[in-house]
């Protein structure tokens, strides 16, 4: 069986398992914490497009997660969008965003790109909390207006579900853009901008491309948010742990690989919902910033960098 | 005389703030020409070569490649239209291999695109070329300096360009390190490929140049058969003063 197939078929399974487990277990806890882990493993992979695979430092993934949320709570408000035209224009509106911020490494490189990145999301913070429709300071209720299809109990339930697909939609785009010429258009850029230009990429282009689908699939992560919560506060939606932690996941699954994200975020978000039941929340980013240091000494490629170094020297002594 | 132009600079003028890199310019390189640039350090030779691969604009002049102008053009639409160059210190891409090092500029610089197979034949063909073979599974940032030019050299052979520009090419070689560089730049000549090649090796660069341009604050203050050129006066006193 080629790998193509394999992945298609086990990423099937997998949304499988999320939208038919509401059929046979129904502890509400349980989908609160795996669209948790879903949530930062989308966040996560969208961060890792542009972070690891193009080599641009993204300190600002609150700001397009809070588009998505807002956008949806505004389709809300307007209409009362059902939860397929939120998500649809929460994406859009975030891959806006998106492309505007590939402008902006025009000028902008290194360090100066992730400060530019922060701001935007400091800007778009004090825009919100002045925004009177969505609620200002105080926030926002939101009740999704979807039915819930038989079988599902909560909307927490179908939520879950619908993140499932998300986040596997998301991996799956990482994937490709990994194997396609885009993928190698964006290592050569990750590592010499001036000569891979020099060599014919058209690196403007491609780096529009993929802040667009990086801010897009954040903008999506953050669709579902108000809908899940039913009552958002702008510091919810932009909220720097999130910013904090999409950076954490594949620095510590491993950056160069679509995988990376996934490992790192199936562990640390398992971690971090452990942590709030077991000890408090408060341990969350004491918890992340741990895994961070152990991961920067013992494995600085990741968990994925580390496996495949272990491989390769049981390799070369067989 | 009268061969057609592949590449002509007309006034080129190019500033950084209040200094003045380059005082209107003119160069012309027919096809399959090696051109040596010569010229004292802050003459201006790298900004105009940078002019003419497109990692900088000129502020003035136009430059015309194969009867088009590309002066506003990007460094990669540039690329992609038979201006290939080589870095003064060269920029491998670290996280790939050899190999993968010469995929880039065949997947992105050639039209029409190639297939996967012709891909890795023609990178393997081209590493057999200038001697990298050996290398091509290796990790880019392995290499030694000479190896490093070599690659540099095979990336810009892979865009099957009309003109290479080469950034001093052989700084940093030994003796014999040299004239392995310089038997591969003049092996372009077969392929038709015109050569720009900026170099302060003096002997290496009499042996190759058809023709050598002096550069001096500037300004353009010599053109012509390179005998004639280091002989005179205007030139040997750029360099050595009065």
């Amino acid at each position: 069986m080629n790998s193509s197939r394999f992945f298609y078929l086990a990423a099937t399974g997998m949304f499988l398992l999320a939208a038919l487990a509401p059929f046979v277990y129904s502890g509400e806890y349980f989908y609160f914490a795996a669209y948790s882990v879903l949530q930062l493993i989308l966040m996560a992979t969208a961060w890792n497009l542009l972070g690891g695979f193009t080599g641009y430092v993204n300190f600002g993934a609150s700001a397009f997660f809070a588009t998505g949320t807002y956008t949806s709570i505004v389709m809300v408000k307007l209409m009362a969008a059902p939860l397929l035209a939120c998500m649809l224009a929460a994406a859009a509106a975030a891959a806006l965003l998106g492309a505007m911020v590939g402008y902006l490494t025009l000028r902008l490189r290194g360090v100066y790109f992730s400060i530019a990145t922060l701001a935007l999301s400091v800007v778009l913070f004090t825009l919100v909390i002045n925004w009177e429709f969505v609620g200002g300071a105080r926030g926002a209720y939101v009740i999704m207006v979807d039915a819930l299809p038989p079988g599902y109990a909560t909307p927490i339930q179908l939520l879950c579900a619908v993140l499932a697909l998300q986040a596997l939609a998301g991996v799956a785009l990482a994937r490709a853009v990994q194997r396609s010429p885009l993928g190698s258009g964006l290592a050569a850029i990750r590592d010499d901008e001036v000569a891979s230009e020099a060599l014919g990429v058209p690196t403007l282009k491609m780096k529009i491309i993929v802040t667009s689908l990086s801010g897009g699939l954040m903008g999506l992560a953050g669709s579902t948010f108000p809908h899940f919560l039913n009552y958002v506060e702008p510091t919810a939606a932009f909220s720097l742990t999130l910013s904090i932690n999409s950076i954490a996941v594949p620095l510590i699954g491993g950056m160069h690989s679509w995988l990376g994200p996934v490992v790192g975020g199936l562990l640390l978000g398992s971690l971090l919902q452990y942590t709030t039941v077991a000890l408090s929340p408060d341990w969350n980013l004491i918890i992340v910033g741990a895994a961070l240091l152990v991961c920067v000494t013992v494995a600085p490629q990741g968990i994925l960098g580390a496996v495949e170094v272990l491989l390769r020297r049981k390799r070369n002594r067989s | 005389m009268n061969a057609p132009i592949l590449l002509q600079a007309s006034g080129i003028v190019k500033r950084f703030g209040g200094f003045v890199a380059l005082e209107g310019v003119d160069l012309d390189i027919r096809p399959g020409e090696r051109l040596g640039l010569i010229g004292p350090n802050g003459s201006g030779k790298s900004t105009l070569v940078n002019c003419i691969a497109g990692a900088l604009l000129a502020d003035e002049g136009s430059i015309i490649f194969d009867n088009e102008d590309v002066t506003r053009f990007a460094p990669h639409a540039r690329a992609r239209r038979g201006i290939a160059r080589s870095f003064q210190i060269p920029r491998p891409l670290t996280s790939m291999t050899v190999a993968q090092n010469l995929h880039v500029p065949l997947r992105y610089a050639r039209r029409p695109p190639l297939s996967a197979a012709e891909l890795a034949d023609a990178a393997n063909e081209i590493l057999r070329s200038v001697g990298l073979l050996h290398k091509s599974a290796h990790p880019a940032r392995g290499l030694t300096q000479v190896e490093l030019r070599k690659l540099e050299l095979a990336r810009a052979i892979a865009m099957q360009p009309r003109l290479l520009v080469a950034d001093e090419a052989l700084a940093g070689l030994s003796g014999s390190e040299i004239e392995e560089i310089l038997a591969l730049l003049l092996g372009l000549k077969e392929h038709g490929v015109a050569v720009l090649m900026i170099e302060h090796i003096m002997h290496a660069m009499m042996k190759f140049s058809e023709r050598i341009v002096v550069l001096m604050a500037g300004r353009k203050i010599a053109d012509g058969d390179p005998r004639q050129v280091v002989q005179m006066s205007a030139v040997v006193k750029a360099y050595l003063g009065e």
